[in-house]
């Protein structure tokens, strides 16, 4: 209950921050530059509720944060212990944050009801494309870090391990040359990567008994 | 390799289904919190708050004087585009308006002194005694090859001195020239 909880609020967070994160954009970029205030009548007044789209931008990349810390403790799905793999929260906050200003800045300049103001077309077309290699970046960096590892499959790892981060196969590997150190130093050190979370509690108790036997 | 998903529908449904909500729920609270965008045409301008045309060019509230055309100076910045210049700046005792473009041809509103209009109009003065601030209609500073030439116009429908009625000086306000038109 709690991983369907958490992924729904999470991801539903995350979602509904994407759109706002491109409508607001899309919208200051349709005004383009404007004033407000001051002692004369401005040509170009900025409209009612410009404040409330720049609050909007502003509010929805912070609320990725939040959307990513409630997705992040989502736990194993129900019916399964298989671990979570949060890697994808760098790719639902990163990419998804730069992709949803690119997707709005491309609209504002080349979309079917593309208007842009004075100023939005250049603005558009360079804050889209920033985006649009900022979000790659990140997709590119998960992508490519789950992909198989020729060295640590002539190493005889598996699959599982080829994917863990990086703390977690250091673990791995101490574990499999700790043969010389003292059982409790090796207990401790299996208890520290548990709570790091780089263990789940299975593997934990695996070793854990592995290491009781062979003292 | 064990992932989320392996044969287990659970995660892929609960994420399509919150994904769904989310940007469904987007949509309608941004469209609910979107402004009225305004006219994309409309080029950069002030212009008094009372009826431009009402503003005569000797009242306390004329852009002709420096410390009013100031204040809308800034707000006239706010509207230009950054990376544009400005072609042609028309200051008329009600209203300053900008015609603004991309690329490096025109000005940039800071190399135009507020107080220069003014000094202008002191320069004119001092040349016919008979001109004074209420006989002028317009200024215009308009980027040409040469850089950026004020056209002042005397307004014909109220003044009654003799031609020449149109004077032309570089961005710095001297020498002052009798008789150049604006061009069109």
């Amino acid at each position: 209950m709690r991983y369907v909880i958490r992924t729904l609020l999470g991801m539903a967070l995350f979602a509904f921050c994407w759109v706002a994160i491109g409508y607001a954009i899309n919208q200051l970029l349709q005004v383009g530059t404007c004033a407000s205030g001051g002692p004369y009548v401005s040509a170009r007044e900025c409209p009612d509720g410009i404040e409330r789209l720049m609050f909007t931008l502003i509010g929805a990349i912070f609320a990725l944060f939040v959307a990513g810390g409630i997705y992040s403790g989502r736990g194993a799905p129900p019916g399964t212990d298989n671990k979570p793999n949060n890697g994808g929260v760098i790719v639902w906050f990163w990419t998804g944050l730069f992709w949803s200003l690119a997707v709005g800045c491309f609209l504002a300049v080349w979309g079917p009801e593309a208007n842009p103001g004075p100023g939005g077309k250049e603005g558009g077309l360079i804050v889209g494309f920033m985006g649009l290699f900022m979000g790659a970046g990140g997709f590119l960096g998960i992508t490519l870090g789950r992909r198989p590892n020729k060295r640590a499959s002539a190493s005889g790892l598996d699959s599982t391990q080829q994917v863990r981060p990086v703390v977690s196969r250091v673990a791995a590997t101490a574990t499999r040359f700790s043969g010389a150190a003292h059982p409790v130093d090796r207990l401790d050190t299996l208890d520290r990567l548990r709570r790091q979370g780089s263990l789940t509690e299975a593997e934990f108790q695996t070793l854990k008994s592995k290491i009781v036997s062979e003292s | 390799m064990a992932t989320e998903s392996s044969l287990n529908p659970i995660p892929v449904v609960v994420h399509v289904l919150a994904i769904a909500f989310g940007v469904y729920f987007g949509l309608q609270v941004m469209a609910g919190i979107a402004p009225d965008l305004p006219d994309a045409g409309v080029q950069p301008g002030v212009s008094s708050s009372i009826t431009p045309e009402a503003v005569a060019a000797d009242d306390p509230d004329s852009l002709f004087l420096s410390q009013n055309l100031a204040p809308s100076f800034s707000q006239l910045e706010q509207q230009l585009p950054g990376g544009d210049s400005i072609t042609r700046l028309r200051i008329e005792p009600g209203a300053v308006n900008a015609d603004a473009a991309g690329g490096a041809d025109g000005f940039s509103l800071s190399e135009v002194s507020p107080g220069l209009p003014q000094l202008l109009i002191d320069s004119i003065h001092a040349q016919r005694e008979r001109v004074t601030v209420a006989d002028i209609g317009s200024m215009e500073l308009i980027a040409t090859a040469d850089g950026p030439v004020w056209y002042v116009q005397l307004d014909t429908a109220k003044t009654d001195v003799e031609p020449p009625w149109t004077y032309s000086t570089p961005l710095e306000g001297a020498p002052l020239t009798v008789g150049a038109a604006p061009p069109q």
